[in-house]
Order: C-alpha cells, then sequence, then structure tokens
C-alpha cells in the first residue's frame, strides 16, 4: 500500500496558503517531513488524518481516497497529533479502552487484550492504573503511540512527537516508532533535523506550504556535498559575511558565532570545509539556495 | 494600598463587562418604572411607580440578581494574577500583603457596586418617558435612593463580595465560588421558608443574607401612603440583619487574610505529581514485531460499544465534583422546604405526594437547568478541553454515536438527580410519618413529565452548543432563548402550547381525580415536542464538529450532506411530527378553541361598552327552576336542561328578556348548544361572541305574570384542549355550579374587567367596585351581591351520574334510581334559597350523624377520612351555638362535600359546603398544641355560619353587605371556637387575623374602606371583621351582641327586596350599645381607626407581702383615610390595663394578677397597682384587641425597681 498525493492546495480563511502545490508518493517505512514551525507540515497532516479538507487536489491510499472516503480511512489510521491531551483523573487503562471502543472494538474480551499488549509493548503496563495526565512526556508520546496503535493501522501520523522529550525518552520513543515503521507507513512530522537522519529513509522538506524537497536522505545530501563551507567569525563582522556569501546558517559555538557558508566553487580565506548534514540541506532549501 | 484599589478601578472601568452589567441593570429598572409589563419581585400595586419604597425594593432584588456579577468580579479580581500567570512578577515586588490583599478587595467592591446603581439610572429615567402616567408617578424622593444603597447595594456586595473574594483568593477555582454563591442563594431560599409563619418570622429575618426577609416584615403594614414618602429605615431586626452578616462577611475576610500569602501559591503545581520511570528500555527487550489487531466488526456500532459511550459520558457528569455538589446542596434545599408544610393560620398539613413533587419543582428546578446549561457545555466541548478531540475525531467511531452517547448521559444523570429527589421526598413522608407514597404519582409526574420537559431543554442546548461552536456564546443563547421563550409568546399574544417551545397543558394532580383530564393532552403534546426535539437532534448531530474545519458555512454544506444521507429516517420523523403536530392543532384549535388573555379582556371590554345601556332595564326574575342534569363523568359530557319560571316583578311591562350565556358556553365551537324556548318570543339578538341574546316577547310581559322558560345546554368534550378548561366537569369530583350552567337575566356586571389600572389602559371609565352604601338607592338595594336575577328560589333537580357515583344537588333527596346503568337522584330544596347552588358528583364515601332531625354527611375519598369526625363535630357545635343564639336552621341537612383542588376554598350553598380537598381534608391535626388553631374545625364552623349570615340574611349589591356576610360568619365561628376550645385559642388565631387585616390593607389597589363600606375587600370584612367583631362582643357583652345579630335575622331573614344594607346592621349596634361606648361604633365600623399603645416602662417594689407595681404608658389614636394617611384624635378609651404572674409557656401571658378596663384620656399615663403574686409582665391592652401597628410593644417584663 501505498500513499500518493498530487497537487493538494489549502488556503486558511486569514489568507495564509497552508498548502501550495503539494505532491508527495509515500511508501512503506519511515516517511520523515522536514519544515520550520508553519510550514504547512501540520497542515498535510491533518488533512491526510481527515480532519480538515483540502481546497483542491487528490490523496489515495491504495484504493481509498483520503479526501471524500474518511471513514474507511479512519479505520486504517493511527494518528498521534502534535499536541494531545487526555481527561483528567483518567487511567491509562481506561482511556485505551475507550479509543479503542471509538475505533470500533465493541467486543470486551478482544479489547482487554489488545489493551494490555499494547501498554505492555510501550512499557507502560505497570503504570496502566495511573492517571495519563500525571505520566511524564516521554510516556505520555508513548501512550500515544499506544492509542496509535490500535487495530493495526496501515497508515501512522505522528506530528512533531518528540517535541520537548528529554534525550532518554526521546531514545525510548524512537525504538518504538522504528519498529513500527517496519510494517506500514509511517509519517512523522519534526522540525528537528536529527529525528529525520536518525529514523527515516524517505524525507521532504517543506516551508510555506510547498514541498523544496522529497526523496531519500542520500540524495539531500548528495545536493550540497562539497558545496558547505564553515567558519568562525566575530560577532561584529557577521553582518557583512551574510552581505558577502550565501550564509546557510549561524550559530553560537563557544559563545563566537560559527556561520556556514554555501558555495559551489572551493572557498579560502579561513572557510574550511563542513561535514555535509541534513541540517544543512534544511537551511539551504528554506534559503532557497540550492 | 491605593494604587492596588486604583489599578483594580482603572482595570475595570476600560472592561465593558461592568458597563454591560450596569446597562442590563439600568434597562431592568427602567422598564420596570415606566411600562405595566415588567416587574421586578412582583407589582407595586397603587404606590407610585418610582415611590421611594419600591426603589429601595428594587435595589433589594437588584442585589440578589447581581449576585452573579459580583462572583465575576470578585474571581476575576481574586485570580488575574494567576491566571495570567503575572503574580510571579507580582509577589516578588516588594508589596505589603495586606496592600495587595485589602486592596484588591476594596476596588472590587467598590466596582461590584457600580452596575446596581443603575436601579437609581432607571427610576430617574423611567418616569421622564412620553409614553407613561403621569399619575403613577410621585416626586423624586432621593432617601429611596439612599436606602436602598446603605441598607442593601453596599451591604449585599461586602456581604456576597467578601465571601466569594476569600473563597477565590483562598481555593483559586472557579468552582469553589460559584458553590459559594449558590450557598448564599440557599441561605436565602431556606429563610424565605420561615416566612409564611408568624412565630418563625424573626429567624427568617436573621437569615436572610439579603436583607429581605427583614425588609419585608418591617414594611408590611406600610400604608400606601407611607410606601410613597419614604423608604424603610434601619432599624429593629433590619439594622440587625444588615450588621450581622456585614460583620459575619468582614470576620470572615479577617480571618481569610490569615490564611492568605504569597508563597504557598502555585496549589495546582503542588498538586501535580510527575510520574518519572527509572528502568531504561532496551531494544532488546522488544519484540520486533508488532502484534496486528484486526477489528473483526468493522461495522463500527455495536449496543456494548454505545452502552459503553454512554457510561463514559455519564461519569464525566457525575463523577464531577461540582455536579455532586450542586445536587447536594439542591438535596439541602429541598430538604430544608420539606421541614414544614404549612397552611393557613400555621397549621400543618398532611405531606400528600403532589405538594411534596409541588416542593421538589420548587426547590430543585432551578438547579437542574443550571446543570443542563452548564453541563451541556461541558460534554460538547470535553474532547476538545482534554486537547483529545484530534484522536477521537481521527477515529472511526460515528459522529451520531459520539452525539446520542452525549445526549443520553444527560438525560441519565438528570434522571438520577431526580430519582435522589423522590428517595428524599419519600423518606420526608416517613419521617412525619405519612406513609401513603404514591410511588407512582411520583414517577408519573417526576421521571415521566417532568423528565421529558428536561429532555427538550438538553437538546436545545446542545444544539447550540453544536450550531454555534462558541461555548460562551452557546451558554448565553442558551438562557437567553429559555427567558425569551419564557415571555415572548404572551407578549405577542400567541397562546398555542404549539409555538412555546417545550410547553405542555398545565397539570394539576389531584387526590380525588389523579391526572383526570389532563392525560390526554399531555400525551399529545409531549409526543409533538419530543418528535420536535428528534428532528433537532439530527440538525444538532448535522452540525457537530469533527475536525477542524469550524467555518460555519463550511459545516453548512456538509451539515446539508449529512442530513441528506439521513433523509428516510429524517423524513420519516419530519413526516411523524407533521402528522402529530397536525392533530394537535386539530384538537386544540378546530375542535377546540382558546383565546389570549388579551383577546379576551377585549371582549369584556366590548361587552361593557356595549351592554351596559341594558343594566337597570326591568327583567323578569327566576322563581322556580326544574333541573334536569346527566353528568358522563369519564366521558367529561354534561348534559343540562332547565324548566324555569319567571316572573316580573317589576312594576312596568316587560317586552325584552337579556341572556347572558354562561361559561360553559362557547360560541366557536359549540353552535346552537344552548337552546331557550320561550314561548311567544323571538330571538332578536344572538351575539355568538359576546354571548349575549334578546329575545322579544310578542305580548308585553305585565307585572306580576310569570312566563316559563326552557334552557338546555350540553358541554361535550372533545379532544384535548390547549389548556384543559372546565375543571369543574371532570372523572371524578365534578363540581360545578347553577352560574356555569345556566344563563342569567339582563347585563351581568360581573363580567367587566375590574382592575383600575387596566381600566385606564384600556380607556373605559373609572368603575365602582359597588355602588356606595346608601340605604336610598333602591335600584341597588333590588338585588343581593350575589346575583341580579332572582330572590328566594325554589329548586328541584333530578341529577344522574354513572352508576359508581353518588350525584348531590341542593336539598333532601326524595328518590334515588337506577335505570340502564346509570344512578339518578332527585333533590328538592326544602326551603326557597339564593339562586346560588352547586351540583357534584364523584366517588365517595359518607359519614354520616344526625343532629334534631338535621342530617350531618361527610362525602370524602377513602384517603382523606383524617379530619372527617372532626368536621361532623365542628358541624354539630355550629349547630348547637347558632340554632341556641341566632334562629332556627332552615335545611334538614348538612352537607360537606370534597372537590378537587383544582380550586382551593370552602363556600357555602345552602345546606351544602364543598371543601377543597387541599383546604381542610389532608391538615394534619395530629399534634396541635395548646395554642395552635384547628382550621378544620375553625373553616366548617364559618361556612356553617354562612347558613344565616348570606343564605338567611343577605345584603344588598352594595358597600359594606359583605360584613353582614363575612364578618358576621367570622365572629360566628369564633365564638363556637372559643367555646370548644377556651379562650386562649383565639389569641394566636386573632393574631394571625390582625396580620392579615395589616399587612392587606399595606397591599390595597384602590382604598381602604372602613368595616361597613367593605368593597371586594378580604382583609377587611373576613380578617378586620374578626378583628372588631371579637372586640366589640368583649366590650358589650356576648349576649347582648347576639342578640343583635338575632334580631337582625328576625327582620331580614329571607325577605325579599329591597335588601338590607350595613347601615341596618350598624343601627342596630348602636341601639343597644350604652352610650359610653358609643365611640366604639364610629371607631371600629364607620372609620378606620389604629392605636399605638405601648409600656414604656414597668418595674416593682416589694412592699411587706406585697408588691407595688408601677406601669407608665404612652398612647396614640389615629384616624386613617382610604390611602392611609392617618391623623392623630384624642383619646377617650376604654383600654385594657394587666399585670401578669410569671408563665412557663413563652407564647401566652401568665394568669392576670389585675385586669382592668380603665377609661384613657392622656397619651402617657401611670399606673399603680398592690399585687400579692411576683408580677412577671405588665401591659396595656395586652391581649392585642385593638389594631396597633406595633403590637409587640404592649407588653413588657416587669423589672425590681
Amino acid at each position: 500500500m501505498q500513499l500518493s498525493i498530487t497537487n493538494l492546495n489549502k488556503r486558511y480563511s486569514n489568507g495564509v496558503l497552508a498548502l501550495d502545490d503539494v505532491s508527495l508518493h509515500i511508501e512503506k517505512g519511515m516517511f520523515g517531513l522536514l519544515g520550520p514551525n508553519g510550514a504547512g507540515k501540520s497542515s498535510l497532516m491533518r488533512t491526510l488524518a481527515t480532519l480538515q479538507e483540502a481546497d483542491s487536489g487528490s490523496a489515495s491510499l491504495g484504493d481509498i481516497d483520503v479526501l471524500k472516503q474518511k471513514d474507511a480511512v479512519r479505520k486504517v489510521l493511527g494518528y498521534l497529533p502534535q499536541e494531545f491531551g487526555v481527561y483528567p483523573r483518567t487511567s491509562a487503562h481506561d482511556l485505551l479502552h475507550h479509543l479503542a471502543v471509538l475505533k470500533g472494538f465493541n467486543d470486551k474480551k478482544e479489547r482487554s487484550e489488545m489493551v494490555d499488549y499494547l501498554l505492555n509493548k510501550v512499557n507502560l503496563f505497570e503504570h496502566r492504573k495511573k492517571a495519563v495526565s500525571s505520566y511524564s512526556g516521554g510516556m505520555r508520546q508513548r501512550f500515544g503511540i499506544a492509542q496509535c496503535l490500535i487495530g493495526s493501522p496501515k497508515l501512522v501520523i505522528v506530528d512533531e512527537p518528540t517535541a520537548g522529550l528529554d534525550p532518554g525518552e526521546r531514545n525510548r520513543f524512537y525504538n518504538i516508532l522504528s519498529e513500527i515503521g517496519e510494517q506500514v507507513i509511517v509519517i512523522l512530522s519534526t522540525h528537528i533535523v536529527q529525528d529525520v537522519r536518525e529514523l527515516c529513509t524517505q524525507m521532504a522538506i517543506m516551508d510555506h506550504g510547498k514541498v523544496l524537497f522529497s526523496g531519500s536522505t542520500d540524495d539531500a545530501l548528495t545536493q550540497i556535498k562539497g558545496k558547505v563551507w564553515e567558519k568562525s567569525v566575530e560577532k561584529a563582522e557577521l553582518k557583512s559575511y551574510q552581505e558577502q556569501y550565501k550564509v546557510i546558517s549561524n550559530k553560537l559555538v563557544g559563545g563566537k558565532p560559527q556561520i556556514h557558508v554555501f558555495s559551489e566553487m572551493p572557498m579560502n580565506s579561513g572557510f574550511q570545509p563542513a561535514e555535509e548534514s541534513l541540517e544543512d540541506v534544511f537551511f539551504a532549501k528554506i534559503h532557497n539556495l540550492v | 494600598m491605593w494604587k492596588f484599589i486604583s489599578y483594580e478601578l482603572k482595570y475595570w472601568v476600560k472592561t465593558p463587562m461592568l458597563w454591560i452589567f450596569l446597562l442590563i441593570v439600568t434597562l431592568l429598572v427602567f422598564g420596570a418604572v415606566s411600562s405595566e409589563q415588567i416587574t421586578i419581585g412582583g407589582g407595586v400595586g397603587s404606590v407610585f411607580k418610582n415611590a421611594p419604597s419600591v426603589v429601595q425594593s428594587y435595589y433589594a432584588v437588584m442585589s440578589l440578581i447581581c449576585l452573579l456579577m459580583t462572583t465575576a468580579f470578585m474571581n476575576a479580581s481574586a485570580n488575574r494574577d494567576f491566571s495570567s500567570g503575572m503574580y510571579q512578577f507580582v509577589f516578588t515586588s516588594p508589596i505589603k500583603k495586606h496592600h495587595y490583599f485589602f486592596g484588591k478587595y476594596i476596588g472590587a467592591v467598590m466596582i461590584a457596586i457600580i452596575p446596581l446603581l443603575g436601579v437609581s439610572l432607571g427610576a430617574l429615567l423611567g418616569p421622564l418617558m412620553p409614553w407613561v402616567q403621569p399619575e403613577r408617578y410621585g416626586p423624586v424622593i432621593w432617601n429611596g435612593h439612599l436606602h436602598g444603597i446603605l441598607a442593601f447595594a453596599i451591604p449585599n456586595t461586602i456581604i456576597a463580595g467578601s465571601l466569594l473574594y476569600t473563597l477565590a483568593v483562598v481555593f483559586r477555582n472557579n468552582i469553589v465560588s460559584f458553590i459559594g454563591a449558590m450557598l448564599i442563594l440557599v441561605f436565602y431560599v431556606v429563610s424565605q421558608g420561615f416566612t409564611s409563619d408568624l412565630e418563625k418570622e424573626w429567624l427568617a429575618n436573621l437569615l436572610d443574607p439579603f436583607g429581605f426577609a427583614a425588609l419585608s416584615t418591617l414594611t408590611k403594614y406600610k400604608t400606601i401612603e407611607e410606601k410613597n414618602m419614604t423608604a424603610a429605615l434601619l432599624e429593629g431586626q433590619f439594622l440587625i440583619n444588615r450588621l450581622v452578616w456585614t460583620g459575619l462577611a468582614i470576620i470572615l475576610l479577617m480571618a481569610m487574610y490569615t490564611r492568605f500569602s504569597f508563597t504557598s501559591k502555585d496549589r495546582r503545581g503542588k498538586k501535580k505529581r510527575i510520574l518519572n520511570e527509572t528502568e531504561s528500555v532496551e531494544l532488546s527487550q522488544l519484540d520486533l514485531d508488532v502484534k496486528r489487531f484486526e477489528n473483526n466488526h468493522p461495522k463500527n456500532f455495536s449496543w456494548s460499544g454505545f452502552w459503553h459511550m454512554i457510561v463514559f459520558e455519564t461519569k464525566t457528569i457525575t463523577k464531577n465534583q461540582v455536579f455532586i455538589i450542586l445536587v447536594l446542596i439542591g438535596l439541602i434545599n429541598l430538604i430544608a422546604s420539606l421541614t414544614s408544610f404549612t397552611g393557613n393560620y400555621g397549621a400543618s398539613k398532611y405531606p400528600v405526594t403532589y405538594d411534596v413533587i409541588d416542593y421538589i419543582r420548587g426547590a430543585f428546578y432551578l438547579f437542574l437547568i443550571g446543570l443542563i446549561t452548564f453541563y451541556s457545555g461541558v460534554l460538547v466541548w470535553k474532547e476538545r478541553d482534554a486537547k483529545i478531540s484530534e484522536i477521537q475525531d481521527a477515529s472511526p467511531a460515528r459522529s451520531g454515536m459520539l452525539f446520542s452517547s452525549k445526549l443520553i448521559a444527560m438525560l441519565f444523570s438528570v434522571l438520577m438527580v431526580l430519582i435522589c429527589t423522590i428517595i428524599v421526598g419519600v423518606v420526608a413522608q416517613t419521617a412525619y410519618g405519612y406513609t401513603r407514597y404514591e410511588l407512582d404519582v411520583y414517577a408519573k409526574s417526576l421521571l415521566i413529565m417532568d423528565m421529558f420537559a428536561f429532555g427538550y431543554l438538553i437538546v436545545i442546548a446542545l444544539l447550540f452548543h453544536y450550531l454555534i461552536n462558541n461555548r460562551y456564546i452557546a451558554y448565553f443563547a442558551f438562557v437567553a432563548f429559555i427567558i425569551v421563550n419564557e415571555f415572548i409568546w404572551s407578549l405577542l399574544e400567541v397562546n398555542s402550547k404549539m409555538l412555546d417551545f417545550g410547553s405542555t397543558p398545565s397539570v394539576i394532580y389531584s387526590d380525588m381525580n389523579g391526572f383526570g383530564p389532563f392525560v390526554s393532552g399531555q400525551i399529545w403534546f409531549h409526543s409533538y415536542w419530543t418528535l420536535f426535539s428528534i428532528i433537532v437532534c439530527f440538525i444538532a448531530y448535522a452540525f457537530i464538529v469533527r475536525g477542524m474545519e469550524t467555518n460555519f458555512l463550511y459545516r453548512l454544506k456538509h451539515a446539508g450532506a449529512t442530513l441528506k444521507k439521513r433523509m428516510p429516517m429524517l423524513s420519516l420523523f419530519l413526516i411523524l411530527f407533521v402528522l402529530c403536530g397536525g392533530y394537535v392543532f386539530y384538537n386544540t384549535k378546530v375542535l377546540n378553541t382558546f383565546s389570549s388573555t388579551k383577546a379576551y379582556e377585549q371582549r369584556q371590554k366590548e361587552y361593557e361598552l356595549q351592554y351596559k345601556q341594558y343594566e337597570n332595564m326591568a327583567q323578569p326574575r327566576w322563581v322556580k327552576l326544574d333541573y334536569h342534569i346527566d353528568i358522563y363523568p369519564y366521558e367529561r359530557d354534561l348534559y343540562v336542561s332547565i324548566d324555569a319560571l319567571a316572573v316580573n316583578k317589576s312594576a312596568e311591562e316587560i317586552r325584552e328578556l337579556h341572556f347572558n350565556l354562561p361559561s360553559v358556553y362557547n360560541a366557536q365551537i359549540d353552535r346552537d348548544t344552548m337552546l331557550i324556548e320561550i314561548p311567544n318570543a323571538t330571538l332578536t339578538l344572538d351575539d355568538k361572541r359576546l354571548a349575549y341574546r334578546i329575545y322579544t316577547l310578542e305580548q308585553p310581559l305585565a307585572p306580576g305574570d310569570s312566563l316559563p322558560v326552557k334552557m338546555r345546554t350540553v358541554k361535550l368534550t372533545k379532544g384535548f384542549e390547549n389548556q384543559v378548561r372546565f375543571t369543574e366537569l371532570t372523572q371524578n369530583g365534578t363540581f360545578f355550579n347553577n352560574f356555569d350552567v345556566m344563563p342569567t337575566l339582563g347585563y351581568a356586571r360581573r363580567k367587566e374587567i375590574t382592575n383600575k389600572n387596566k381600566r385606564e389602559k384600556m380607556e373605559l371609565p373609572k368603575r365602582l367596585r359597588l355602588p356606595f352604601l346608601d340605604e336610598s338607592d333602591t335600584a341597588s338595594r333590588a338585588n343581593t351581591y350575589i346575583s341580579a336575577d332572582s330572590d328566594w328560589v325554589e329548586v328541584t333537580t333530578t341529577i344522574s351520574t354513572s352508576d359508581d357515583q353518588i350525584a348531590v344537588a341542593p336539598g333532601s333527596l326524595v328518590k334515588e334510581w337506577e335505570d340502564d346503568g346509570r344512578k339518578y337522584f332527585e333533590y328538592h330544596l326544602d326551603k326557597n334559597s339564593l339562586n346560588f347552588y352547586s351540583f357534584i358528583s364523584a366517588r365517595y364515601e359518607v359519614a354520616r350523624e344526625k343532629w334534631n332531625d338535621i342530617d350531618l354527611e361527610v362525602y370524602y375519598i377513602k384517603a382523606h377520612a383524617y379530619n372527617v369526625p372532626n368536621m361532623l363535630n365542628s358541624m354539630r357545635k355550629s349547630l348547637e351555638y347558632y340554632t341556641e343564639n341566632f334562629g332556627p336552621y332552615f335545611h334538614k341537612q348538612c352537607r360537606i362535600i370534597e372537590f378537587p383542588r383544582y380550586s382551593s376554598f370552602a363556600q357555602a350553598f345552602p345546606g351544602t359546603m364543598p371543601y377543597g380537598e387541599g383546604v381542610g381534608f389532608i391538615t394534619d391535626l395530629r399534634n396541635v398544641s395548646e395554642d395552635d388553631i384547628d382550621v378544620v374545625f375553625y373553616i366548617v364552623a364559618h361556612e356553617m355560619a354562612h347558613q344565616y349570615w348570606a343564605h338567611q340574611l343577605i345584603g344588598a349589591n352594595m358597600r359594606g353587605s359583605e360584613m353582614m356576610s363575612e364578618s358576621f360568619a367570622q365572629y360566628s365561628a369564633l365564638m363556637v371556637m372559643e367555646k370548644e376550645f377556651g379562650r386562649d385559642k383565639m389569641k394566636k388565631f386573632l393574631k394571625y387575623e390582625m396580620n392579615g387585616y395589616l399587612s392587606g390593607r399595606s397591599g390595597e389597589f384602590e382604598a381602604e374602606r372602613p368595616l361597613m363600606e367593605t368593597e371586594n375587600q378580604g382583609y377587611i370584612h373576613y380578617q378586620k371583621g374578626s378583628v372588631v367583631m371579637y372586640y366589640l362582643k368583649e366590650m358589650i357583652g356576648e349576649e347582648n351582641f347576639n342578640r343583635i345579630l338575632a334580631q337582625l335575622l328576625e327582620e331580614w331573614a329571607y325577605q325579599e327586596p329591597p335588601y338590607p344594607t350595613s347601615l341596618s346592621a350598624v343601627r342596630a349596634f348602636r341601639n343597644h350599645t350604652p352610650d359610653s361606648l358609643q365611640y366604639l361604633i364610629d371607631d371600629l365600623l364607620e372609620h378606620i381607626t389604629l392605636y399605638n399603645n405601648r409600656v414604656l416602662e414597668a418595674d416593682y417594689q416589694k412592699v411587706g407581702d406585697e408588691y407595688e407595681v408601677t406601669i407608665k404608658t404612652y398612647s396614640e389614636k389615629f384616624r386613617a383615610d382610604s390611602l392611609g394617611k392617618q391623623s392623630e384624635i384624642p383619646l377617650h378609651d376604654f383600654i385594657d390595663i394587666g399585670v401578669f404572674a410569671e408563665t412557663k409557656n413563652k407564647k401566652l401571658l401568665g394568669e392576670p394578677l389585675v385586669y382592668q378596663r380603665l377609661k384613657i384620656t392622656d397619651k402617657e399615663n401611670t399606673f399603680r397597682f398592690r399585687v400579692s403574686e411576683k408580677p412577671y409582665h405588665a401591659g396595656i391592652d395586652p391581649y392585642n384587641y385593638l389594631i396597633d401597628r406595633l403590637p409587640d410593644d404592649n407588653v413588657k417584663k416587669v423589672s425590681e425597681k
């Protein structure tokens, strides 16, 4: 089964163009959707998750028309929204049961078996009697994954799942995600480049509602291979560098600005070749340098 | 501190909320002052619409309504720094705790008072409007505004504000504040419950946090004149109430201040404990495969899943603390109101189920509407509040299931609350030792009828939330909808209950008749609204928000598609709704009719304008009537035919007969169901609309000639009505009188509009309630005040009913037989009587007794046997006293007959006294203490007395005649009671009568009259009558008094016109009153006289074995005019002075040690007495015989010098 998105457009009532002619083709496996905040990632995810309409274009999941056959999509969908909350004073066990009922698991025995399995799977079984609202960020995201997996979805959409997690929690979360990615389509949206680097083979970069790049992570890196140069500069000089060169990014290293510059030509005058990273691809794409 | 105050002031002044509240209050008061339609806390009667007392009472009511606003201000002020997160900055800056705490408090209180000032704005602006009638307004009197602000606006804001502010500061929880506001309301409601009992009035005065009860106690005897001139000053219990509550509020504020601190603030953070795992998860521990769970039932719907959802949603409501607390408060409120079942004169009633149900409705329904309002929003927004909506919306769960599970959860919760109230009701009944629970009545009233009504509200609330998709606007819209729906239809003069959302014909449950005539209307109207609600559900469901698309146009489009998909189901319900609506319309509009009050009044006006010209036209008078009545109680059908004989008693020839058709006649539907046959007469005018007919005789009827008239009428019940009328004809407990079925002759003055203001508005001339008292007005003396077309008539009746019922008509039962499965009875009236009697049919038990050849009978239902022996006893005792002291009783029977509680009175017809089931049959006399009044005994004695006073001696249609019926009946009943229970019992009774009179005159609509000129003024001829007659008897002696009455009877009983006037009675009293007491006749009967008697000082000194008591008293005597304006007159009165021994009974005085009737001519007097026992109380007019607006200061404890 594959997901193809063709010429999807969406403009919000406030005039913001959230999706601008988006076309993507996504196969089984982990797919990373990279973009800065406000790039249109969530709009795309919500559209795929049947929560939002598109103005034009189409999307299909196998035989299913995602935009029209919402019920059919919902039956094979696992969705973890960017921000989600839980009912107060409701335990993980009860809440998962409730969500399983929503997904149509009406048989109590079958449901219990699945809920217990999923809680085990995400290592929350021993905390199942506790209120989800008291969980730490990582536990809560794993609960989110557990609810995603109810009913063995064919399409899993996770929107910015690692925001606010500490490194340990993030690792645990990745482990679970990567397992799922072996069987179904998993779309992971994030603005953290590292997430994509570590998990995904396929990816797309979005900004201002447009897809700037889509393909494998390796292809992405190839595009800037040998064309990124770095240099430590003084704060006072920063401005003149930005005027002179195609600066991809600047960040502080040891309190001193370090700039990455895109150049087809080899550079000297203190510029060193930088090791190419997805981050540079990301910034180069959104700054329209490539 | 000032900077916090000024910060609050500046902050609020800029918010629209403050000004919106001010505008609302101003508009409300403006509306009440400048129009007749809007009233706040009851109408104002004859008092100026901008009188100071009115302004003050508006301040009182508004300070209650503003409780909600105060809550908003206090909460926002107290919590603003927290909700905005500013507290971290504020608390770390160098400020003083008390500056912060009190500064914000004072600022918020000052702001919360501002909206209340709208009362003054509205009251000042109202009278300036061009459309108002200037005579309804007085000058601007500022002390009303001042005392409104001082006594209500400021203290009530401080009281509510302190509680709400401290709750908000300490708990930082909206819910706790909300509960606080509810608690204040509960105190208020509970205290209101005590006001009806005179003995507990002080408790109400103290408990009421808003001070209403104390205000109304203080002002209840105020005359119109006084109300127009001044507001109530802060004094007595009113002052105490205000001080106590304000004091409590400030103490609370101080106490909470000590608990307040800047540091331990973030309770939320404290409460929350974040779980953190310790174990790390190794990749290798996990299976590499994720096990697959396929859903084997792809249909997405199953009952078990649905049930799970309902339970889940219901738990959201019922496990929430607000719900639990609200229900508890409601239950406490209910229990408090169930603690007393008080009827008239402070007597208890049996807690019959329908009464308990009414209490439940009164105590609980506001809470339930609040719950529905609040939780409809909570449930609809639950997912979005918890931010789980995206997960839910992306799940394959059906929207319909999500919607209906919420709907059913709401219904369930309301149902559970109602069941709780029933349990409380049953427990309360048990606590009273009453075990006839009638669970079916509870279930039908609360769990079916009311439950459906709440269901409609729930559906509408959900519709608003789904449609509007903004919680606060939806809340507002729902509340506005309820309020608008409440009054808009009467304003638009649309009376059909098919438009007034959720309304059904009102139902009165009766122990006698069950739900009787109301059942079919209820079933159909509820079906109609249920179908309507189901359709509304479809719409709400179609507009459900799923996903992020909240744009209304998008949802509208989507809703169209959804509805199209549901078309088969929807159109089924639409068809059912239209069919049901059509059937209801057919029944209420085609088979039956109804008209608005306005239309009815318009007809009254036309009637008066068109036919008043015939008012004094000579008409023949009925002398003999033979009724044939067939009652079909279960079909609610009635056939009446009357063979009557009328005689021309006038001196002129009569050419035309004018008929007023009775109330059963309805021209619009019962065409020609009133047949009138007069030999040689033609119908020359038939006004169906105004129910008036004129027949012209071929041969004029000469004076003294008689004319037979046959009248036939049929009252058939067809289908059901918009509002059940003519409940007089019903399944078990048919009870109607002759005016209901028989035409009257000549113009009927009783059909005119009586309300003074209404007449003015409808541009009708001023109308006298009754003609002036004038013995030379022979036209008015030609009729009694009961009927205008007959004098003493002979009545025979053949009446039939179903075979399980007994039918009763006036007079002796001559024959009884059965025919064709129906029972027939023939009655003959033994003595010609007034043309005013009733016909009754029901399944009765009968208790019979004989007293000197007179049959004493009580017709009652089995469940109401409690007081039957007591009634028989009262009839016996009454007959004994009356025959001995007044004269013979002319009928051969005395009957008390129970009738359903569609009306609540007891009435005397010749020999027959129908008595409403709610009036005396369920009075609880099991624990009558020594000073309690046996109301059942009293009412029977009173109605028995009417067999003399009204049915033998009846006054002319003129002011004062009611004195001879009602005041004499009150006196007679008092004497029978005094003989039965002793003098002491009279005191409580007279106290209630005095209270009734004084507060009655305070609410007088036109003009207070002296007793001998009373005109339809119950507080005068009943209540002042009791007080005055009893006192007069005290002064001139019982024997003398009774002789006067007996002589009046001898002269006037059963006499043909001209009928006597009250002047005959006054003359008789004058003739038998010694010269020294003649002033009593002036004071008591001819004028309105009030006293102010008071003991200034009372002390004693022991002299040897004896005690010398010195009493200083103060007395004033006033005459009042018709508006209550008093002027002082000199004293020359005999007033009682007494010294009393100690007593254990707090409510009564002890043994009199000295009791003298002394002539008082000075205002201040000092009396000295020697008594042998230690004195305890001393008093002037200690038993309150004289009318005195401050009766409590007549007696004082005696202290040792």
